[in-house]
């Protein structure tokens, strides 16, 4: 490694300072809560445990900072839900009608209503993300995202579409393509992220797992994951920055392994503890490398949503 | 000399940082960079954390008055001066802690849910029942009977068919439906019956074994029939798809343990719901048995039966209307049940009796 480089390099050190046991009595006191309240506290909840999360994560040694409330998840929540019931109960209605008046064309509606949920889904976690990065602070400087939320569903659509079609082979340039759509669209203050990965480039190690995969047991998708991770981090930039994964996949299996296995084994209840695993594996591996005056970063003018997440609460995709 | 300490401050405009020596004085937190320049002078009311402060976490403060800029001191001993000017900053951010108005708001929230479930949602799944076109309840109940049908043969004898054909005759005999009365007999061993949405009712094999004389079968039909004119499929219907919409709604996404509690208790309160419609249809019962002159005392005896053989458990067929026999069901049918005639004549019974074979 270039002697130079070191010093900048350690002054972009991320690190997760978080400890595990004040998490989880934030994650106790959420589900106690939760239940108490029937429910209705899980927005007040998830709100607590990201801003546990993000205050304990750092960058050049400041703090991220979450400034979402639980209100305006709950508000987004209960737009989306009034409006998905309406929908629904129109689609029941005209379900019945067409089963009764063509019931030819049963098999068709069941397949729009498919077709558009998943489209939703896609529309859901674009959404999400967008709230996220909105809420998302680093030196009183907001993260955004720009971009059309339906146009990333349609394209997720369209891309399970291909890769049912091409007997999974079209997974690596989904991957890329959709992490392209969200990292060219994502921004901290003025300034947005580059991405310049090809799906092509991951073609290789997609079929190298495809090939091993029953021999392997499966646990040939870890190599994938740790290539994706790798290949993904390498080909991000913001500014003068790179980002850099080194992840091997010894620790990246075991990781993803004992993290699965905690959470089946304690009926989701060790939640807290495989985030932090989680948190703690990424801040590791991930360096960034160059230097970046952070001063010539203005604030961000995208738009900030007043609500958030409805629809991944709803359709219950949410990350985090 | 008001305490002073060390710290950053961003402006909010860039994403830059500075040194800055923080002086918690009367008139707010003075802030200024290390050679004496003044930044600038926050004040305590306009303050809140960014965040809580744990174990080795800066305190980071933000400033009402510029809402993008931050603050942040390492010391926690910076805690104590602070707070002693803006005690507000104790609770742990602003509107996040509990305070009277969340607890009144959650309270009266949790009220209302349980108003929902308990009291609006029986109420009104009648009204929403009845508004539902007769044309979707068919399509509907053309659904349930299919599932059903899979579970065993529909019994076709043809003597025994041409007795049921005609006892159907009679009891449908002015009674108002916009339903075409469908009765299926399936070769199935439980003693039970059903009413499906849109006039579809199914009477297993068990039931005709399990009863002793035609007008006991007459008067389960009876029944059914008050459920079909009741609309209490679609009614349980409604009321499913309603209480299913709540338990979504409350539950979401909290955890795989919550929503299996959330399923459960769904399932019990749509069993306690049954109990006020199978005393509707029993009263209609009774009026239909009346008007087609067959006596009521078969109903009396089959539910006697009933509830002695199963211990008085309701079964478990929650969706549709389930029947849990009980003694005053039977007492209500008792009341005048010699009057009338039987249902039909012993060939006739020995003829539906083997409608499966």
């Amino acid at each position: 490694m270039d002697p130079q480089t070191t010093d900048a390099d350690e002054a972009n050190a991320i690190s997760y300072h978080g400890k595990t046991g004040e998490l989880f009595r934030i994650y106790l006191v959420n589900i106690a809560l939760t239940i108490l309240t029937l429910g209705i506290y899980r927005f007040w909840a998830r709100t607590r445990i990201r801003d546990y999360l993000w205050s304990q994560t750092s960058f050049r040694g400041d703090r991220f900072e979450y400034t979402g409330v639980g209100k305006e998840l709950f508000l987004g929540f209960l737009v989306v839900f009034v409006v998905i019931v309406a929908v629904s109960l129109a689609y029941q209605a005209l379900y019945t009608v067409v089963a009764l008046q063509w019931p030819d064309f049963e098999i068709l509606l069941q397949l729009l209503a498919l077709a558009a949920t998943l489209v939703l889904i896609g529309v859901a976690l674009y959404r999400a993300r967008r709230y996220r990065l909105s809420r998302t602070r680093w030196r009183g400087i907001r993260g955004a995202q720009t971009g059309s939320a339906l146009g990333f569903g349609l394209r997720r659509f369209g891309y399970i579409l291909l890769t049912l079609l091409t007997l999974g082979f079209y997974w690596p340039f989904m991957n890329v393509r959709l992490l392209a759509f969200s990292l060219d669209n994502t921004w901290f203050g003025d300034r947005r992220f580059r991405f310049d990965g090809r799906g092509r480039d991951l073609l290789k190690p997609f079929a190298v797992v495809w090939l091993l995969f029953v021999p392997t047991l499966g646990l040939s998708w870890f190599f994938y994951r740790a290539a994706v991770l790798r290949y993904c981090a390498n080909h991000t930039r913001y500014e003068n920055l790179r980002f850099a994964a080194e992840v091997a996949l010894r620790p990246l299996a075991m990781l993803l392994f004992t993290n699965m296995l905690l959470r089946l084994l304690t009926l989701g209840l060790a939640y807290p503890v495989v985030l932090v695993r989680s948190a703690r594996f990424l801040c590791e591996h991930l360096r960034i490398v160059g230097d970046q005056d952070f001063a010539e970063i203005g604030q961000s003018l995208a738009a900030v949503p007043g609500r958030g997440e409805g629809l991944a609460a709803v359709l219950d995709v949410g990350e985090i | 000399m008001p305490p002073t300490y060390e710290g950053h401050y961003s402006d909010g405009r860039s994403a830059g940082r500075r040194p800055v020596i923080v002086r918690v004085a009367e008139q707010g937190l003075i802030i200024a960079s290390p050679d004496g320049e003044p930044v600038g002078v926050w004040q305590y009311a306009d303050l809140k954390l960014a965040g809580e402060v744990f174990a080795n976490q800066p305190v980071r403060l933000t400033n009402a008055a510029d809402p993008d800029a931050r603050l942040s001191v390492a010391e926690h001993g910076f805690q104590r001066p602070l707070y002693a000017f803006a005690p507000h900053l104790r609770r742990r951010r602003g509107s996040r802690g509990w305070s009277w108005r969340w607890a009144a708001a959650s309270g009266l929230g949790i009220v209302a849910v349980l108003a929902l479930i308990f009291v609006l949602l029986p109420r009104l799944a009648g009204p929403i029942a009845a508004l539902v076109p007769a044309d979707w309840e068919k399509a509907l109940g053309a659904q349930v009977v299919k599932g059903w049908l899979a579970q065993g043969e529909v019994c076709t004898g043809t003597a025994g068919s041409r007795v049921l054909a005609r006892l159907i005759d009679r009891l449908v005999a002015g009674v108002e439906t916009p339903f075409v009365i469908t009765v299926r007999v399936i070769d199935a061993g439980e003693a039970n019956a059903f009413a499906a949405p849109g006039g579809n009712i199914v009477v297993l094999r068990g039931l005709i074994d399990f009863a002793e004389s035609g007008d006991e079968v007459a008067g389960v039909l009876a029944h059914e029939i008050g459920h079909v004119v009741e609309r209490h499929a679609m009614e349980a219907v409604v009321r499913a798809a309603g209480l299913s919409l709540i338990f979504q709604a409350l539950v979401g996404d909290v955890s795989g343990l919550l929503s299996l509690a959330a399923g459960a208790g769904e399932y019990l309160l749509s069993l306690s719901y049954s109990r006020g419609a199978e005393a509707e249809a029993d009263a209609v019962a009774l009026d239909i048995l009346h008007r087609a002159d067959i006596r009521t005392d078969g109903l009396a005896a089959l539910f006697a039966r009933l509830t002695d053989a199963r211990g008085g458990t309701p079964d478990a067929l929650a969706f549709l209307s389930t029947h849990p026999p009980s003694r005053e069901r039977a007492a209500a049918a008792e009341v005048g049940g010699e009057r009338g005639h039987g249902a039909m004549s012993a060939t006739d019974w020995q003829a539906l009796r083997t409608i499966c074979e």
